[in-house]
């Protein structure tokens, strides 16, 4: 009898958001669903609550003793859920599903409607991803399709079809060249030939330049504005939160419904600004916004945390997939840099979902170009053997490059973490909006947009490229000309301006990514490595490492610059973000051919190890630890010596706060609670014994407590609460707690090594482990201290670690 | 072959509608298939015929873009925009004014709670004891939707805190 209360709704409006079934409330209740169905806000993740779908709430209603001493607490209000900053319990979650399953199952013979139930149930994880594929592919091409329309915007406007960017416009009017070439356009106004009613001479010049620095402020204004004002959480990369979050952490309202649409306008309007940011990294966040989002229509996934990182990690591929057009490489992307726990279902439901949104994407065709990215190259030359050497040269510097950006930045974070200047985020992003565009603008390599300019170091030079890039002198296009030259100087400078712009711009309170501005500095670096050897090829054909095969007459197009530009691009970006087999997929995928494989793979390792040798980690995981998330990071070995004694709280068994099965009051259980801060207690037999029965959250025991003093009548401070099954009567009548005690905590004894314990911890997600000695309770550990005990065996501050 | 002087013409008749031709430029060109690039007769630089081709191609490939996504996408995007701008300056402007009226009207107590509660919770407070909301039993709708607000409002100044002055996360 005693549980039938905890499942019947009465009033409760103390508590927020509790569903409640008083008359008025049933409509609220109901009202809350449809608003679940339709939009599925994000309050359900901010406010724990427990509106879940009609379908759900009849379930538990229907199944109140069904199942006892198991997982089956889900009628209490709440349970199941995670404070804010806190790690979830992977295995916990998990028993809960296969509660959940195993009571479908059960039901499914009862009916029809319970077979189309369980049938719902198994392709609920299938269907749920399809729509975060059309959803994210969408979103994607939307941003696409903004980004180009507002960067355009900086330079001039399509009068007679405002919503053209420049390419679009030019179109129709150059049907006599059939070249882009900006310069000869009719339909296309730059803001000079509006103004001045002419393009050309020094006060047209200054014209632009004013309007470009005009258009770029008011973006990079509007961006860190709305940022600030709706959603801050949209800002940065989002790529370390959701590579924490998908290791089993919460953050309420990171991946809400403001988020996502602050996220989506912010970047399109960051990239237009002209700030050396890019949208790739982003784009992952969006997509799991996305996914989180689209998972509150599914209560398999929206009220449990460990199976919505199921969808999550699926959306994450689903990121990658349209940002590149790489669906396999969103995958493995998903699977090598930012999933923690992968099983090969989530690896299939990913394959899916990226497939779908890239689907999606290039359906939509954002750029015109059939495919999904603006800087899509193809190649036909084969490479030589030879030019593993510059290859490898290009990984090493990709390294060093790599090493120097991270170290920079993350000093420069630290600095803006620590100093007054954290405390000027708007006008920090003004600031570097208004210098990045006036040292862009004189720059014709800076000055276009960071996806442009990779596109052009990336192509190969043809009959119809007029860019100084292209400036050959011979028609076989092997031996440079002035322009080239010119190229090159101006390319150095764009390096060092993206260089340095791009340290200082990760890490301001916009959305900003670092693949393109990455991708750009390894660009320019491959491509002038790549010019230099064609025309060493071209001037010393016959030095011995050419082996007759290159620059001698009929073999002169055998060194493709822009295929240094992609090497060198994947060898930086390599190192930055210590990715490998996802980036070389990413970059093939891009060009569109198997051929460059080797190459791609010698440079990107040897840019890890460079980056590995000079700086321990990657940019994201330096951000991790600057940030002190609790990420437990699976690529580390940890050796020591030290026990499961050593690090387990509390070092006195005394200390140690526990509950017994049956003999503490409600009184005694509320002054535990009041004077403890544990996330959890463990449940043992008597003080006396230590014996160990089970392990209680503070969060559920609180609820619970909550609930039974509004819902049972005659609960008295001195009524005793039980963690067993007691069926003789005892007055006053106790409170029955059993279903929300975990009886299978993970328990370890006192020697265990501490790698065996975090190796339990990476592998199983667990939140905490008890320490038994001889089948008594010792103490408690928990994931914090697990990471405050790396941090000391890294020599590092351990107070560091901030969050549960 | 006898296709070319069609595209010719339509291509003329759109530089001579170009006004409101850009998605009939689009549309007409698709009719042509891309085989046909071999004759066309394009005043380009390159000799060989095979990049006339190839250009040729990258044309007609660039004609099947549709225009009519972008203007749909672009007037979307500037209707989000203008929507989140002005909804900012209305609370950044606007109703701190609203609030100071109401607040004239009401207790000169209540702007003390300013200084120890967080402001959010203060307002809501202020909302449930206000004899105008409470009353207007009639804009359900209305109040429940001033309440989701605040509890955003007060998750943003929450997220606000969380990375404006304690910079724990996203730094």
């Amino acid at each position: 009898m005693e549980n039938l209360p905890l499942t019947s709704n009465v009033r409760k409006n103390d508590l927020p958001n509790k569903p409640s079934t008083s008359y008025q409330a049933v409509k609220q209740v109901k009202k809350l669903t449809e608003r679940n169905v339709g939009i599925s806000s994000d309050d359900d993740m901010i406010d724990i609550t427990t509106s879940g779908t009609m379908t759900e709430r009849t379930l538990n209603q229907r199944s109140p003793i069904n199942l006892p001493g198991s997982g089956e607490t889900e009628d209490i209000p709440g349970i199941g859920q995670y404070e804010d900053f806190h790690t979830i319990d992977w295995q916990r979650d998990i028993a809960r599903d296969r509660m959940r399953h195993r009571y479908i199952l059960r039901r499914k013979k009862n009916s029809f409607i319970d077979l189309i139930k369980s049938a719902h149930d198994a392709w609920s994880g299938w269907l749920c991803v399809l729509l975060v594929g059309l959803v994210t592919g969408t979103v994607a091409a939307i941003i696409d399709i903004g980004t180009s329309w507002m960067s355009d915007l900086k330079f001039g406007i399509c009068p007679q079809a405002f919503w053209l960017n420049m390419e679009q416009c030019c179109w129709s009017s150059n049907e006599t060249s059939f070249e882009l070439d900006k310069g000869n356009c009719s339909q296309w106004f730059y803001w000079s030939e509006i103004m001045t009613s002419s393009n050309y001479g020094p006060f047209a010049y200054i014209v632009s330049y004013l309007f470009y620095i005009a258009w770029a402020l008011l973006f990079a204004a509007l961006a860190a504005g709305l940022v600030r004002m709706f959603a801050p959480y949209a800002c940065g990369s989002g790529v370390p939160e959701i590579k924490t979050i998908l290791s089993g952490f919460i953050i309420r309202g990171y991946l809400g419904k403001w988020t996502l649409l602050i996220k989506s306008v912010g970047i399109m309007m960051c990239v237009s600004a002209g700030l050396s940011l890019g949208k790739e990294g982003p784009m992952v966040h969006i997509a799991s916004c996305i996914g989180n989002i689209l998972s509150y229509l599914f209560p398999k996934y929206g009220r449990n945390e460990a199976k919505k990182r199921e969808i999550l990690s699926a959306a994450a591929a689903a990121g990658v997939s349209v940002a590149f057009g790489a669906p396999i490489g969103g995958v493995l992307f998903s699977l090598e840099e930012v999933s923690y726990y992968f099983p090969l279902k989530t690896l299939w439901r990913s394959f899916f979902c990226a497939l779908v949104a890239a689907f999606v994407l290039s359906s939509i065709n954002p750029f015109g170009n059939e495919h999904s990215v603006m800087f899509y190259v193809e190649y036909h030359r084969p490479w030589m053997f030879f030019e593993l050497i510059p290859f490898i040269g290009l990984g090493i510097i990709g390294g060093v490059i790599a090493t120097v950006f991270i170290k920079c930045n993350i000093k420069w974070c630290r600095f803006r973490k620590t100093s007054i200047l954290g405390q000027y985020p708007v006008m920090e992003v003004l600031l570097l909006t208004a210098v990045t565009a006036i040292l862009s603008y004189p720059n014709p390599y800076t000055r276009m947009g960071t996806s442009q300019l990779i596109y052009l170091l990336f192509s190969q030079c043809d009959v119809s490229s007029n860019d100084g890039l292209c400036d050959y002198t011979n028609d076989k296009a092997n031996v440079a000309g002035p322009g080239v030259y010119t190229a090159m100087l101006l390319l150095s400078m764009a390096f060092v301006l993206k260089l340095v712009t791009t340290i200082f711009t990760f890490g301001i309170k916009v959305p900003c990514g670092l693949f393109i501005p990455s991708l750009a500095m390894g660009g320019i670096t491959g491509r002038i490595v790549g010019i230099l050897m064609q025309q060493l090829a071209a001037k010393h054909p016959h030095l011995w490492f050419f082996d007759n095969s290159c620059g001698l007459p009929g073999q002169e197009g055998c060194i493709t610059p822009g295929l240094y530009a992609m090497v060198g691009a994947a060898a930086v970006l390599g190192g930055v973000t210590r990715m490998t087999v996802s980036l070389v997929v990413i970059m093939f995928e891009l060009t569109g051919g198997v051929r460059y494989i080797v190459p791609l793979m010698a440079a990107v390792m040897a840019s890890k190890w460079v980056g590995d040798a000079l700086g321990k980690e990657g940019m994201y995981d330096a951000h991790i630890q600057l940030n002190g998330y609790p990420f437990l990071d699976s690529k580390e070995d940890i050796v020591h010596t030290a026990l499961a004694a050593d690090v387990m709280q509390p070092r006195r068994a005394e200390n140690l706060n526990v509950l017994t099965q049956s003999s503490m009051s409600l009184e005694d259980t509320e002054i535990l609670l009041k004077d403890t801060e544990h996330n959890g207690f463990p449940v043992v037999v008597s003080r006396e014994s230590q014996y160990l029965v089970g392990y209680v959250l503070r969060r559920d025991l609180q609820l619970a407590l909550e609930n039974a003093k509004r819902t049972i009548d005659g609960l008295l401070p001195e009524s005793l609460v039980l963690f067993t099954d007691i069926t003789q009567q005892v007055m006053p009548p106790p409170l029955k707690l059993k279903k929300i005690l975990d009886m299978a905590p993970i328990t370890i004894t006192d020697q265990t090594p501490m790698e065996t314990v975090v190796d339990m911890f990476r592998k199983l997600g667990l939140r905490q482990t008890l320490v038994t000695h001889n089948g008594r309770l010792l103490g408690v550990i928990t994931k914090k201290d697990i990471l405050r005990y790396i941090k000391q065996v890294d020599n590092e501050d351990p107070s560091s670690v901030l969050f549960h | 072959m006898v296709k070319i002087p069609v595209l010719v013409g339509v291509l003329s008749l759109i530089t001579m509608l170009k006004a409101e031709s850009y998605e009939d430029a689009r549309c007409k060109s698709n009719v042509l298939p891309s085989n046909d690039c071999n004759g066309v007769s394009l005043p380009i630089i390159g000799e060989v015929n095979n990049t006339k081709k190839e250009l040729c191609h990258d044309a007609l490939v660039l004609m099947r873009v549709e225009t009519h996504t972008m203007k749909v996408v672009v007037l979307i995007v500037l209707c989000v925009i203008s929507c989140l701008v002005m909804y900012m300056f209305f609370l950044l402007c606007l109703e701190p004014m609203i609030r100071r009226r109401k607040l004239v009207g009401a207790y000169v107590e209540h702007t003390n709670e300013e200084d120890e509660a967080p402001p959010a919770v203060s307002l809501n407070a202020r909302r449930g004891s206000d004899p105008m909301v409470s009353t207007a039993n009639s804009s359900n709708v209305l109040n429940r939707f001033g309440h989701q607000q605040d509890k955003w409002k007060k998750q943003v100044k929450e997220q606000r805190k969380n990375i404006y002055d304690r910079h724990t996360i996203l730094n």
